[in-house]
């Protein structure tokens, strides 16, 4: 085994029949872009634009998917389709356009199937529909309305400086929330119906919100019955497809899939199977609704639970069946996708959905392991689907059974990247430090990439702005000057730069006076974006599928403050960078007196290519690359790390979103230091820097070490990432680590 | 997973209490790839042959002969850390 060189390669899965025919379909298709959606969305605005917006998006929606193409796949048990075709995008016209007919009608900076990478194809015969929604929507645009109501200093830190940028959400929705799936399939729809009337029928008219409340619940139940009448089509599309089958094992698949879709989601789930089906319309509508990513499932093991007990005592299920239909529900959410511009795809590289699933951890209430056959199950439909969605979890925490990490480590040793691993024992206290209850902190599950949350409890925003320490690094060497644009928005106090500072607490200190300004640049777009979202975006769907024990009660949507818990989250990048940095010139320049801050800076701004100075530039990179790095648990460097994430952390806190006091508990920004792919376009951005890296080379990711850097073995590089206050990291920590399969055998 | 239950397992097992260890001492998350630096380059040789190989990019996993050539780059020279 020791020449084992991945076991991705050198095993095979074990699937049923259904489930290899239906892997290989779904894999079978280009990525693609399909414009239905947003054609019938934009023929729907033409002629209602005096509705009012809430009102509107769910009359739209429920046009949509009234016209849309549907689909039931070879041999699937389930339906429903984002689009025309598996692993095809939709379009959202109405959150800009301006990159669509760029790229999709002038191939500027590419067609989208000539990119270089991360291609979708498009059908001749649509581009005159993208012609259409770009005509229409332009100068009415979600973007649109954001370039005219930033600041110009929050559009600069964005557009040019990069120092923060929010791209993701200019061109698209939310997204970032797991709807209250057990909740939802243990009502049904018609629940909501139900309950919205009342609510609606109970209004006090004299109440300053009254009408607004009366919007929402009349977008509530439009929306409820949009998803009702998008399942019976697919009931009434299985039965056309059973009456052709001539195979009468498919035929009958085909009329149960027909009974199945006239009864949920209208109705509650009576079975496992249902259940699912249910939580597949529910997450293919939000997909349609917006293109938010990080739409997730929740805690799977948890609550299908009781469903896979009822179906194995009853004799309706066995647990090979139920790994059947796990690993087609996971197919079946494989199918859905997002096209991205190709600046923002930098950002997004692999065409990542984020549509995260957790298993493991503990119960809420009885505060022990929670792990059960279901969570076996996830684990085994993972390793033989063998696709990169859903996105698995795995919660562990200090009493998870050892055989439980064993086989989680069997699945991880198959190197697709899946699961991940979350430890409950920060994430929990983490959360807790927001103003999460105990239990609801304890039913938390991933969101996106690595951001907690409970299901059903939090209003999304769990993903934000990227922001680029390094890129307030370097800025503080130039005196609050970006060396690569020559804009300055922010001098540092001291009117220094790394020529003049006198010691490396002015060093620091400038630094911190820099990303305090774009922490401030950041919550202003942050903040910006919710208040556009809410006057003209808000969504009914994310409304009363995401929070509906709050919504619906309280008559608001998300963005109005209708959650119980929401909190406005972001993503830290280039900790190790910083830190090695601040390192470096300590010891260089005041410690050790090696060279001046004069020479390093002369070094930096000639990205280390000077060979005419002494030392040499390559002599100042080597000098600067000897410092130890942050991941050799060496204390003095993981301490300035430790020291300036925690700052960050603690600065975005101070910010208040714009739930703040209107019901919702938290109210804030609050950090992470996920990365998803933001280190290589954050490195496009940024010169040299005095951790010995090179200019416009990739940052580091997450609170990794920087790659290449960690050099003393794991346990070192544990010691060091596990010294970050984590817990301060309420919105996700994220930390890669790579190893040789030989090594897991 | 018959296929691999024949082996002992002791780097498994070293693996798992790995993360038990950076868990124990306040480590939140952690996300693995699992593959050599060989199989990697092998497959931006040879994309056809390798066009099922998943890897994990960030907080998410794609297929790796799908990325840009700077991610795949970084991915290849992320530290192979020994057990």
């Amino acid at each position: 085994m020791n020449d084992m060189n991945s076991f991705q390669i050198d095993t095979q899965p074990v699937r049923t029949e259904r489930i290899d025919k239906l892997h290989k379909y779904v894999t079978s298709f280009d990525y693609g872009i399909c414009t239905e959606r947003g054609h019938y969305l934009t023929e729907f605005y033409k002629d209602n634009m005096s509705l009012v917006p809430v009102v509107r998006r769910a009359k739209a929606i429920d046009y949509v998917l009234e016209n849309m193409s549907i689909y039931i796949m070879p041999g699937s048990l389930f339906a429903g389709n984002q689009t025309s075709n598996p692993r095809w995008a939709p379009l959202f016209p109405e959150f800009e356009v301006e990159w669509v007919e760029e790229e999709l009608l002038k191939g500027n900076p590419y067609y989208p199937w000539e990119r270089p990478a991360d291609k979708y194809t498009l059908r001749e015969e649509d581009k005159a529909d993208v012609k259409d929604m770009c005509a229409w929507w332009a100068g009415k645009t979600h973007t649109d309305t954001l370039r005219a109501r930033l600041p110009k200093e929050a559009l600069t830190t964005h557009y040019d400086l990069k120092a923060a940028d929010i791209g993701t959400y200019f061109q698209g929705g939310d997204g970032h929330f797991a709807p209250d799936h057990q909740w939802l399939f243990e009502n049904g729809i018609e629940h909501i119906i139900k309950e919205s009337e009342k609510y609606r029928d109970e209004i006090d008219w004299h109440e300053p919100d009254a009408i607004k409340k009366k919007d929402f619940y009349d977008a509530a139940i439009i929306s409820a019955n949009a998803i009702i009448k998008f399942a019976e089509r697919y009931a009434v599309l299985a039965e056309e497809m059973a009456a052709k089958e001539t195979d009468e094992v498919r035929k009958k698949e085909l009329l149960e899939i027909a009974d199945t879709c006239r009864w949920v989601p209208r109705k509650p789930a009576r079975n496992f199977k249902e259940a699912l089906q249910f939580v597949i319309f529910v997450h293919i509508c939000i997909q349609i609704e917006d293109n938010g990513a990080g739409v997730s499932f929740g805690r799977y093991d948890q609550f299908m639970y009781p469903m896979y007990k009822k179906g194995i005592k009853d004799g309706t299920l066995t647990r090979e069946l139920a790994v059947e239909l796990t690993e087609n529900f996971f197919l079946q959410i494989y199918t859905c996708n997002k096209v991205r511009s190709w600046i923002d795809t930098d950002f997004y590289r692999g065409v990542p959905m984020f549509q995260n699933l957790t298993i493991g951890g503990q119960d809420p209430v009885k505060k022990c392991d929670a792990t059960n056959e279901l969570s076996y199950i996830c684990l085994d439909a993972t390793y033989h689907t063998r696709v990169p969605q859903p996105s698995l979890t795995v919660r562990f925490h200090k009493n998870t059974p050892f055989e439980f990490k064993m086989k989680v480590a069997e699945v991880i040793r198959l190197g697709t990247g899946l699961p991940s691993i979350f430890n409950d024992e920060t994430y929990i206290p983490a959360l807790m430090n927001r103003g999460y209850e105990l239990n609801d902190a304890y039913n938390y599950c991933i969101i996106g990439c690595v951001e907690p949350g409970t299901a059903g409890l939090l209003g999304g925003r769990t993903g934000g702005a990227w922001l680029n320490c390094t890129k307030s690094l370097e800025m503080s060497l130039y005196n609050g000057t970006d060396p690569i644009t020559g804009i300055c928005l922010h001098k540092n106090f001291n009117n220094k730069d790394l020529s003049t500072f006198e010691s490396f607490e002015e060093a620091k200190a400038a630094y911190l006076d820099q990303i305090k300004y774009y922490i401030k640049m950041e919550a202003i777009l942050e903040n910006t974006i919710d208040q556009v979202w809410e006057e003209s975006l808000e969504e009914p769907m994310a409304a009363i599928f995401g929070c509906p024990t709050t919504t619906i009660p309280r008559g608001k949507p998300i963005k109005q403050g209708g959650a119980k818990y929401d909190l406005t989250g972001q993503q830290t990048i280039g900790t190790a960078n910083v830190a090695n940095s601040l390192y470096a010139i300590k010891k260089l320049i005041f410690d050790d007196k090696i060279i001046t801050g004069l020479q390093l800076k002369h070094a930096l701004e000639t990205n280390f290519q000077d060979m005419t100075t002494k030392p040499t530039g390559a002599q100042i990179k080597a000098l600067c690359l000897s410092v130890p790095k942050y991941g050799n648990d060496v204390d003095e460097v993981d301490e300035i790390a430790r020291e300036m994430l925690a700052f960050v952390a603690n600065e975005l806190v101070s910010y208040k979103n714009t739930r703040y006091g209107r019901g919702p508990i938290g109210g804030t920004l609050h950090c992470s230091t996920s990365t998803v792919s933001s280190n290589t376009p954050f490195g496009k951005v940024c010169g040299a820097t005095p951790d010995g890296r090179e200019a416009f080379t990739a940052v580091a990711d997450g609170q990794s070490p920087m790659r290449g850097t960690d050099i003393k073995g794991p346990t070192a590089a544990i010691a060091s990432v596990a010294k970050l206050n984590n817990i301060l990291l309420s919105c996700g920590s994220l930390y890669n680590m790579k190893f040789s399969p030989a090594d897991l055998c | 997973m018959s296929d691999v239950r024949i082996n002992k397992n002791d780097g498994l097992k070293r693996f798992v209490s790995l993360i038990d260890r950076y868990f124990a001492a306040g480590g939140s998350q952690m996300q693995f790839n699992v593959v050599s630096r060989k199989t990697l380059l092998e497959a931006q040789k040879e994309p056809e042959k390798y066009s099922n190989l998943l890897v994990r990019v960030a907080g998410y996993s794609a297929y790796f002969t799908q990325l840009s050539k700077d991610v795949q780059q970084d991915i290849i020279e992320r530290t192979e850390e020994k057990l």
